[in-house]
């Protein structure tokens, strides 16, 4: 039974590193999706949603202030910042992770070393998403061999029973992420599509002293 | 702790004295303008020109809201959400 349910090593470590990775992606395309929603507009936008290229224009939030002009009147401005850079972009990153779990080695196979290695008959690694392990040589100069194992435990209690109820622990620490080099180039568009007009509509009357 | 990238903090960038004006999202919100830390110029909130966002802006909050009075008591989460 535990034969049959074993793993690579290479595939029980290699599951939670890729669930991590899983979780960052999953992350940035939070971070995408809020950028889209949150700072741009499509209403009246005739392209498909679906299209990455087109994520309609700004989002625009608009002020005024009074100004001085040079005859003494005061006229009156409108400047229009985008409004994805007046609030913080959520951007998540996997500081550190910690995994923490113990591996019983149960078996040692041989595979052959001109093909790829596969712990179930039948399932290649490229199915899983895995990229193939390294092996070792086996120092007796019989080709290549592979170790089989299965989540094991350190605790008296859990070993009694099968192995694969042990749990495994992960510690993980998030953070903002870096401004990565795309988001960056996006903060300086913001910057230069802040504009200052002088609002002609509601120009206002000089002030009575 | 660096300090923030002026380009990254959320503000606008003062018209007069080019000075980055620190803005926060209930700050839009409840406040009817916003002040130059630097020059004292008033930039009043252009509420009806800009209903659509500040609408958005409301959703958000109120989300984040929700979220920060869970994580304060959890055992709230059923009445939340």
């Amino acid at each position: 039974m535990i034969r049959n349910s074993a793993l690579s090593i290479y595939q029980l470590l290699g599951a939670p590193l890729k669930a991590m990775i899983d979780a960052e992606t999953q992350a940035a395309l939070a971070t995408a999706e809020f950028i889209e929603r949150i700072g741009f507009d499509r209403s009246g936008d005739e392209t498909p949603r679906d299209d990455p290229a087109h994520f309609g224009k700004l989002r625009m939030v608009t002020f005024l202030h009074e100004k001085k002009g040079a005859n003494g009147d005061i006229r009156q401005f409108k400047i229009e910042v985008p409004l994805l850079s007046l609030i913080p972009i959520p951007a998540l990153q996997i500081k550190d992770a910690e995994i923490d779990f113990s591996i019983l080695i149960i078996d040692e196979v041989k595979v052959n070393e001109n093909t790829t290695s596969n712990t179930n008959p039948g399932e290649t690694s490229s199915e899983q998403g895995i990229p193939p392990p390294f092996t070792l040589k086996n120092l007796g100069g019989e080709g290549i061999r592979e170790m089989k194992g299965t989540f094991g435990s350190s605790s008296s209690e859990n070993s009694k029973r099968n192995s694969l109820e042990a749990q495994m622990r992960v510690k993980m620490r998030l953070e903002q992420a870096d401004i990565p080099a795309g988001l960056g180039k996006l903060f300086h568009i913001m910057e230069q599509n802040v504009s200052v007009s002088e609002d002609t509509i509601k120009a206002l009357p000089e002030k009575t002293k | 702790m660096q300090p923030a990238n002026p380009s990254t903090t959320p503000g606008v960038p003062c018209p007069d004295c080019n000075f980055r004006i620190p803005v926060t999202i209930p700050m839009l919100l409840m406040n009817d303008a916003i002040f130059c830390n630097s020059c004292g110029l008033k930039l009043s909130i252009d509420r009806e020109q800009s209903e659509e966002g500040l609408k958005l802006l409301q959703n958000l909050n109120e989300a984040v809201e929700k979220v920060n009075r869970v994580k304060s008591n959890p055992m709230e989460q059923h009445q939340v959400f």
